[in-house]
């Protein structure tokens, strides 16, 4: 046991040291703001509301989260309850007072399929 | 009908483990598609089930003990599945990190604590408590009570992990019922156990000096006396006396007398701090024991005996001896360093001078290890003898080889370490 806990722990931070030097200094790029954006109403947000496609706006930003849902760290059923809704709320707070970190900001973009028309 | 045999004592503490993580998989199994998601969740929740496991194993209720198979096969099975446990939440952030491809940045992002929510923060707080506890776990020269302390951050750790699943998975059935499994071993042990609330009040009568180093103390009961059989051991946390002030810590002892009256007798050696300081107790003082443990030498033993004893590790031997007719043929080896350390040694002799069948080789060994080898070739019809050991680790370890060599079978061994770390 002794020997399993120290090679584990080696193996741990190696592979947390290895990262840490691997990964670049910032973040990796946002997709680009391009005015090319596709514009949806919430009636066509609406439309997509199932597990097998889910659509979601937050802060005026559409998202196709289809392919993000399964891997949700919380219970993706928390999620699904937000397809096809404007959801900026939800995100703010997880429902529970709390904001999502700031490493789920940078995944946002890459869900981004338009911004959202009144 | 026919009634199914018992399930083995020995392997009820692993089927304990078998029981919480199959539970946890099977109940908590993730459905998403991402195989790195699937091992990252998979791994959380069998290492939360084997840290259930491991804190419901270091719960010290007589009962509970006997049943799961001794005090040292439940200690064995905490570390194991604590440590597997630990390896599991390593895997844990690894693998969610690198859920979504082998990019190191996003892998980094996803890991890096810096950038990390509350929920994130609590798993690092966890993991880094885990690894510092279960590094002073493995540390071989610490002292008793730093190993102590640090080994409680262990705890802490796992509580820090029952929060951050809480927070990044949401409360669900599983979670509720893990995590009350968790505080119910943690207050049993510490609350209960520490504090000694189930603990037998008893009054130091007697002390007596054994040998250069261990005195022989004579309990007797303040209340209702515990049940002990000769070759169990106690708990036991000496208090403050008019003569003498105990450190109130629970130590491992075991009983070398059991009296009809309910009165016990300790064999103390000075070991560390506390025990050194027991070397001066006074009768008077007050004494708190738990248990009784073990079932080392239980009655009706029938074949021939092998006895092998070192230091103090002889406590047990006398103690049945004292208590009961032996088997026939049985033989006692008894090692220790000088004879001044030898304890209960003219009673041994003299004990061995009138009782037929019972034959006493001992063997003072100085610095060096003992011959066992020479030792063995002294004892007739090995294979046919049950061994039961009582000493320390590097002696039982020698001893283990030469009985193979000697073709002793191995289902006829029975060994007590008394290390609880």
């Amino acid at each position: 046991m002794r020997n399993l806990f120290l090679i584990s722990t080696l193996a741990f931070w190696l592979a947390v040291g290895g990262l840490w030097v691997a990964a670049p200094d910032r973040p990796p790029p946002v997709a680009d703001p391009s005015p090319r954006d596709e514009t949806y109403g919430l009636a066509e947000v609406a439309r997509h509301a199932t597990q097998e496609d889910c659509w979601m706006a937050i802060g005026g930003i559409v998202y196709d989260f289809t392919t993000y849902l399964p891997v949700h760290p919380a219970s993706p059923a928390l999620m699904l309850a937000w397809c096809g809704k404007e959801a900026s709320e939800a995100y703010r707070t997880k429902t529970r007072g709390r904001p999502h970190s700031p490493y789920a900001d940078t995944l946002l973009p890459r869900y981004r399929i338009g911004v959202l028309v009144p | 009908m026919k009634r199914l045999p018992p399930f083995p004592a020995h392997l009820r503490a692993p089927a304990l483990g078998v029981v919480c993580v199959g539970t946890c998989a099977l109940v908590t199994w993730p459905e998403t598609v991402a195989i790195g998601r699937r091992l990252s969740v998979a791994c959380a929740w069998v290492g939360m089930g084997l840290l259930a496991t491991s804190l419901l194993l270091m719960v010290r209720e007589p009962r509970i003990t006997g049943w799961l198979g001794g005090i040292e096969a439940m200690y064995r099975w905490h570390h194991r599945s604590g440590t597997l446990a630990y390896v599991l939440v390593l895997v844990h952030p690894l693998a969610l990190a690198f859920e979504s491809g082998l990019d190191p940045g996003s892998a980094w992002a996803a890991l890096s604590p810096g950038r990390a929510d509350g929920a994130t923060r609590l798993g690092w707080a966890s993991l880094l408590l885990l690894m510092l506890g279960l590094a002073s776990t493995f540390a071989l020269r610490l002292r008793y009570r730093v190993w102590r302390g640090l080994h409680a951050l262990l705890a802490i750790g796992i509580a820090a992990g029952i929060a951050h699943a809480h927070a990044a998975a949401g409360t669900t059935v599983v979670l509720a019922v893990l995590t009350l499994l968790c505080i119910t071993a943690l207050v049993a042990r510490f609350v209960v156990g520490e504090l000694g609330l189930d603990a037998h009040p008893y009054v130091v009568a007697a002390v007596e000096p054994a040998s250069i180093d261990t005195v022989e103390a004579t309990m007797r009961p303040a209340s209702t006396p515990l049940a002990v059989e000769a070759g169990q051991f106690v708990l036991a946390a000496f208090g403050e006396g008019p003569r003498y002030r105990g450190c109130g810590e629970f130590h491992p002892f075991t009983v070398s007398r059991v009296g009809a009256d309910g009165t016990l007798e300790l064999a103390i050696k000075a070991l560390g701090p506390c025990t050194s300081r027991l070397q001066h107790l006074a009768p008077g003082t007050p004494v708190r024991l738990q248990g009784p443990f073990g079932n080392f030498l239980p009655e009706g033993m029938t074949r021939p005996q092998l006895w092998v004893a070192g230091g103090i590790g002889i406590t047990p031997f006398m103690a049945a001896i004292r208590a009961r007719p032996l088997p026939e043929d049985s033989v006692l080896v008894y090692v220790y360093r000088r004879q001044r350390d030898a304890l209960f040694r003219d009673e041994l002799h003299a004990h061995a001078d009138a009782a037929a069948g019972f034959r006493l080789i001992t063997l003072a060994t100085g610095e060096s290890n003992p011959d066992f080898a020479a030792l063995l070739s002294q004892v007739d019809r090995l294979a046919e003898r049950e061994i039961r050991i009582c000493g320390p680790r590097p002696m039982l370890d020698t001893l283990l080889l030469e009985l193979e060599c000697h073709g002793a079978p191995r289902d006829s061994i029975h060994f007590e370490l008394f290390d609880f770390r």
